[in-house]
């Protein structure tokens, strides 16, 4: 098939598994990202497929062509990917113009063609201006442009992204990431991105690998990741969720305080006589009164906890019967006091069963 | 629109990757490197052992040359002799150095300028240039200064000698603290004021904080730079010839040297003399570390704060004058002595018209084939070991810095390994292994270059390593994520990163290795010529006036090459250090 | 005479002086019909290597000036080092069978005899060797060595520092107690001259010379050279010198004086031979036939220094070898005792 294939991808050093048996296909010009915390596996993967790290398990390829398994792998230099570094690597002995042109130089491209490819690319990046300055005479999101430039002139077949907006400020990070999304569409090169941001890799992805561990937990497009979190994982992982533990009876889930259907869930329940839902802040309404809405349920109790957040109020419910403690984000002018009676609404078909 | 992976060149289809797009020639590199270093470090030290125990006609095993070694009292008399002397040359140097490197660093002591000026000038005055000045300046009866005692006072006796045990220390010292400086110096600058801040605020005086907080933190500088002191001065040849034969004073490097002179030579027994020296090295350079690496440990914590100018006030000019006797003594005096006398008729003489001449200079330039030759071998001699030393380190460097390749740590041990050779122990083991066929190479340039790489083979190492790890390895992953192969990387982007560093590396190898007379005195050959070799002969014949115009011809040059590399490395090249 | 008659007259003069210098010389020697033939077969040869320790540099060039002003054609590679490296790297070449050295001059007779022990030596009798003075003669080695060149150790004193009435007369006033700190002498392990120099005094007053001179603290240099830098800088009044660096100081104003024990002065004797594997060795034998003969002694004596010869001219400095009331030391007796006496001496002073 066309595109990157890594399959039953590990890698180990000495006794520990950073990577374990990794499967992910990434399709022609698709923009992947690899999303989890420090120590996830997700640079490790991402250097396996520039060709850095050599798998100790499964394989790499790209179009059907193997480039890595355990009995050896091409060098980096010879797989026509492009990296990004978190580190910019803008290499301060040469001009802004000579760090973009060093790819086609080295493909042998002719120096007229050369001087235009680069300018065209050194101005959609809109660094044309700077073309003879030096990178210390560059600021970071200057720099991180010319990287972006560098990389993406010599049309690679996959492109790889390291945490590359790491070391900007939040504001510059916020323009990037656009920019970087901005890029992909311009150019369809197939991308993978790491980050450990999850708003990064949102704005950026047709499609979020979340690793952890070693592995992936789940890989899926931005909303199903958030809405259809498949573990607890991925469910905490993206954005905050409460997790609801209850048991599971013929065709009943029966959690601290109310029952529901299987069949209202948002996704079938997995086997097994326990059953554990995420239900996000944002699902949950919160009433002054018995909403006694057919089809959700309804919970009383009272305000244990409050806090504003601009955007939003951010509760600690706790409803009378039973222990039961949720979190609820209120929009702003949802004001209650701590103490306070309140009603929850539940909608089961919010109610994501996890592994 | 994608380029696909042919275009550069390889395909990799079926189950595998195709061995040939594998190949990484970094792995021949690897061997090659390997290689060099056993030739270079291992074969000598390895002959140099083996044939301390190797009767000196049959070759059979034999505990005779130990025997022989350590036979008489004399020769254990110099053992102790050596060890006597170098403690107290370290006494000394710490006595010059520490205050220095104090005031320079962290005082407002006027005249900082000029003191760094002469650390530089100690660095390039060699110690036997430095030993001469001092025997026409102190010699007991001729001597500049005991003569204008006699002249001033009328008494015809004598105050200064260097040819006694105070004078070969005093020698030793003047031309050894320099390094003790430079170590404690940075850990000066390490030191942040905030440390002696907070102990000001709980109440301590400046003297108490001084004492309590600053020096302890410096303390393992001094430590680490005395002890690699003391093994400078134990090996150093030429001071101990001219002047302790002189004051009858025996040390190790005068035995080592009579054990050469014997006919036929007694290798074996050379051999057999020169392990304690190497055992000593070993020892002290395992205590060194030990020492070091508390010392990183607190510099860390050091990092980042600022350093204030401590304000002396009127002590100032105290710590002024002090600092103009230390220089003084160990430079500007037996410098201008040399430079004068090499515009002397007759040395003895002194500053007079009638006794001014250039006749000297034009001897040796023009019509001293010998001092000629001389020269331009110390020149060539230097500097290509300066070239390979860098260039083998930098590869070496490189390899362990970047894990390339596994076994990369026994790289680095190897190349750090020779500073645990005293020069004049690496000159013997290099004529043992190498003079002999079927290299047979005694006599010529190639065994000094050798010997002088590998000699300065751990400072290249120390060089390239620090530059390496400054270049972040991102920088190079970037040209290969591009289609550039390890080679390429190292090229278009390390090769011109390290420009500077390697300059300023070159030329620290550079200056020791044109003076360098421990290494080359057991290696020199009759058609070789190297300075620091002619200068010792002509200083026994006693042509003083010629010798300090070769001398002052040296000099001059390495100054000028000194003065190019502050233009092209920056002012601070000489006084970075890592130690490790 | 116009002055262009006078300025042309002039440049004949100098053009005439000129052509008679560079024409003149080789017809003047008188070749045998042996050294012809050699000097024959050492054209062919071009050029020799001598390896010298027998005197310092600046007079060994002249020598092989002379020699190709005589013999042109025949240029000398001079090399002069010391005596030890000399023959380190002999040894070491004959080791590796790339022997460099066509003619080899050194005063170290333990390095003849090893050589001679290990078979390293060219066989030649040169016919010049006749001519030797008869006292020199008994140095050579028939086949192997022939003397080349004489080194006589006298005392050297500071003529500023040392009233006439106060001069040592003879070796043991070396050790008079007045001389105490002010008295040269050379270390037998640097140097060969000093080693034969110390068996001599052991000889003729036994160890018991040494073990006085001790107790004066005499300066103790690395060659013998250095001591008369040593009286001529002031640094020391009296030392045990060789003569020929004293008379040359002597000649230039300085104020040095050699003085000739009446015990007797020590005349070294420095040989040349020609490795058995010499690359070119009629232009060696050539070059030994120089050594011996007429020309070179008449040179030599130019020089100022002592000429070898029973019908040379007398020095234009010092003495002829035959005015010394001299001892040369057998070779034996130095072969014999050189390794001891280096001992003994280290044990006496020290160092």
């Amino acid at each position: 098939m066309a595109g990157l294939s890594l399959k039953n991808l590990g890698r180990r050093f000495g006794t520990f598994e950073a990577v374990k048996d990794l499967n992910l296909d990434i399709a022609q010009g698709e923009f992947v990202s690899l999303l989890g915390p420090s120590g996830c596996g997700k640079t490790t993967t991402l250097r396996m497929i520039a060709g850095f790290i050599d798998p100790t398990a499964g394989t790499i390829d790209l179009d059907g062509k193997i480039l890595s398994a355990p009995s050896g792998s091409l060098p980096p230099e010879k797989r026509g990917m492009s990296m990004i570094f978190q580190s910019y690597a803008i290499w301060p002995n040469m001009t802004v113009f000579e760090n973009v042109a060093f790819g086609l130089r080295l493909r042998k491209v002719p120096s007229a063609d050369i001087k235009r490819q680069v300018h065209d690319m050194l101005n959609v990046v809109r660094m044309g201006e700077l073309a003879d300055r030096y990178p210390s005479e560059l600021s970071g999101g200057q720099q991180q442009r010319v990287a972006l430039a560098r990389a993406v002139v010599i049309k690679p077949a996959v492109l790889l992204l390291d945490e590359p907006l790491s070391n900007l400020d939040a504001n510059l990070r916020e323009e990037m990431r656009f920019e970087i999304r901005r890029m992909h569409d311009e150019f369809k090169i197939t991308t993978v991105y790491v980050t450990h941001d999850q708003s990064e890799a949102m704005v950026t992805s047709n499609r979020i690998a979340v690793m952890n561990q070693g592995r992936i937990e789940q890989v899926d497009e931005p909303y199903k990741l958030y809405s259809r979190p498949k573990t607890r994982f991925v469910a905490s992982f993206i954005g905050r969720t409460n997790f609801l533990n209850g048991t599971k009876a013929a065709d009943t889930a029966s959690f601290e305080g109310f029952q529901v259907p299987l069949s209202a869930l948002a996704e079938k329940a997995p086997d097994g006589g326990a059953v554990t839902i995420s239900l996000r802040p944002q699902a949950i309404r919160l009433h002054r009164a018995n909403p006694a809405v057919s089809g959700k349920i309804a919970l009383g109790g009272r305000i244990a906890e409050r806090a504003f957040l601009g955007e939003t109020w951010d509760y600690q419910f706790a409803a009378r019967d039973g222990g039961l403690t949720l979190k609820v984000a209120a929009p702003p002018d949802t004001v209650f006091e701590v103490g306070a009676e309140a009603w929850v609404e539940l909608d089961p078909g919010e109610m994501v069963p996890i592994a | 629109m994608n380029v696909s992976t042919d275009a550069l060149g390889t395909t990799a289809s079926g189950g595998r990757v195709s061995r040939l797009a594998m190949f990484q020639p970094v792995m021949l590199v690897w061997v090659a490197l390997a290689a060099i270093l056993v030739f270079l470090i291992v074969a000598p030290m390895e002959e140099l052992v083996v044939s301390s125990f190797q009767h000196a006609d049959t070759g059979d095993f034999t505990l005779e040359n130990y025997a022989a070694a350590y036979s008489k009292p004399r020769y254990i008399q110099a053992l102790w002799n050596t060890l006597k002397m170098g403690a107290a040359v370290v006494a000394l140097a710490i006595v010059f150095a520490v205050p220095l490197a104090w005031a320079v660093a962290r005082t407002d002591m006027p005249g900082r300028g000029f003191m760094r000026l002469a650390m530089l000038g100690s660095f390039i005055s060699p110690p036997y240039l430095s030993a001469i000045g001092w025997i026409l300046l102190a010699g007991p009866n001729a001597g500049w200064i005991n003569k204008a005692w006699q002249w001033v006072t009328g008494d015809p006796g004598r105050i200064v000698n260097v040819f006694t045990f105070e004078g070969l220390v005093f020698v030793m010292a003047s031309n050894v603290f320099f390094l003790i400086y430079i170590f404690t110096h940075s850990a000066f600058e390490m030191v942040n004021s905030e440390m002696e801040d907070s102990a000001n605020i709980l109440g301590a005086g400046p003297l108490r904080t001084a004492f309590k907080v600053t020096f302890p933190l410096i303390l393992p500088a001094i430590l680490g730079s005395a002890i690699i002191t003391f093994l400078i001065s134990i090996a150093l040849y030429g001071v101990p010839a001219l002047i302790s034969i002189p004051a009858r004073y025996p040390v190790v490097v005068i035995q080592l040297s009579e054990f050469f002179g014997n006919t036929p030579i007694q290798l074996e027994v050379a051999a057999a003399y020169s392990i304690p020296l190497l055992l000593i090295t070993a020892v002290l350079l395992g205590l060194q570390r030990l020492v070091l690496r508390r010392r990183t440990h607190t510099t860390v914590t050091g990092k980042g704060g600022e350093r204030r100018i401590v304000k002396l006030g009127a002590w100032r000019w105290v710590m002024f004058a002090y600092a103009m006797i230390v220089a003084l003594l160990t430079l500007v005096a037996p410098t201008f002595v040399l430079f004068v006398a090499a515009f002397s008729k007759v040395w003895t003489r002194g500053l007079e018209w009638s006794n001014l001449t250039f006749r000297n200079f034009y001897y040796i330039v023009f019509e001293h084939s010998t001092s000629q030759q001389a020269i331009v071998t110390s020149l060539t001699v230097g500097a290509a070991a300066a070239s390979v030393a860098i260039i083998l380190a930098l590869g070496i460097a490189y390899i362990v810095q970047r894990r390339l390749l596994p076994f990369a740590g026994a790289l680095s041990f190897l190349a750090m390994a020779p500073f645990v050779v005293p020069g004049i122990v690496l000159a013997i083991g290099f004529f043992a292994a190498y003079a002999p066929p079927p290299f047979a190479l005694y006599g010529g340039v190639s065994i000094l270059i050798l010997a002088f790489i590998t000699r300065f083979l751990p400072v290249a190492y120390t060089a390239s390593a620090a530059g390496i790890r400054a270049i972040h390895p991102e920088m190079e992953e970037a040209v290969r994520s591009l289609g550039g192969g390890r080679l390429t990387a190292v090229r278009h982007v390390v090769a011109p990163l390290l420009k500077r560093t390697l300059f300023a590396g070159w030329l620290l190898i550079f200056i020791p290795a044109a003076q360098e007379l421990s290494t080359a005195i057991f290696l020199i050959g009759p058609k070789t010529r190297l300075v620091s070799v002619l200068v010792l002969d002509m200083s026994e014949e006693g042509r003083y006036e010629h010798l300090a115009a070769l001398g002052c011809v040296l000099l001059v040059i390495l100054a000028l090459l000194v003065w190019a590399g502050f233009k092209i490395a920056g002012r601070d090249f000489m006084l970075r250090r890592d130690a490790s | 005479m116009g002055m262009r008659g006078i300025a042309a007259a002039l440049a004949a003069a100098i053009f005439g002086m000129g052509l008679v210098a560079s024409t003149g010389a080789s017809a003047q020697v008188q070749m045998s019909d042996g050294v012809k033939a050699l000097y024959e077969a050492a054209k062919k040869e071009r050029e020799l290597t001598w390896v010298t320790s027998q005197s310092n540099a600046e007079y060994a060039e002249d020598v092989a000036k002379d020699f190709s002003r005589l013999y042109p054609g025949v240029t000398v590679n001079m090399i002069r080092t010391t005596g030890q490296v000399q023959f380190q790297r002999l040894t070491q070449e004959m080791k590796s069978n790339t022997v460099s050295v066509d003619a080899y001059s050194t005063y170290e007779e333990t390095h003849l005899v090893e050589l001679k022990k290990q078979n390293a030596i060219l066989n030649f009798k040169p016919e010049n060797a006749a001519g030797l003075a008869d006292s020199l003669k008994q140095i050579a080695e028939e086949g192997y060595w022939y003397p080349t060149a004489v080194s006589p150790v006298a005392i050297g004193i500071n003529t500023k520092l040392v009233p006439a009435d106060q001069e040592p007369k003879s070796w043991p006033d070396l050790y008079d107690p007045k001389w105490k700190g002010q008295v040269a002498i050379g270390h037998p392990g640097f140097s060969g001259s000093a080693g034969v120099w110390v068996m001599a005094m052991e000889k003729l007053y036994g160890w018991d010379y040494m073990e006085k001179l001790a107790k004066n603290e005499p300066q103790i240099g690395r060659s013998i050279v250095d001591s008369v830098n040593l009286i001529l800088s002031g640094e020391r009044k009296v030392a045990m010198v060789p003569i020929a660096t004293v008379l040359e100081s002597e000649s230039k104003g300085q104020p040095v004086k050699v003085i000739y024990p009446a015990d007797g002065t020590l005349v070294l004797g420095g040989s040349s031979l020609i490795p058995a594997k010499a690359p070119h060795p009629n232009a060696a034998k050539l070059f030994m036939e120089y050594l011996m003969s007429k020309e070179h002694s008449e040179f030599t004596a130019g020089q100022g220094r002592i000429p070898l010869r029973a019908d040379a001219p007398k020095p234009t400095l010092g003495m002829p070898l035959s005015a010394y009331k001299n001892f040369v030391l057998p070779t034996e007796h130095a072969l014999s005792n050189v390794n001891r006496i280096k001992e003994k001496f280290r044990d006496t002073f020290g160092i």
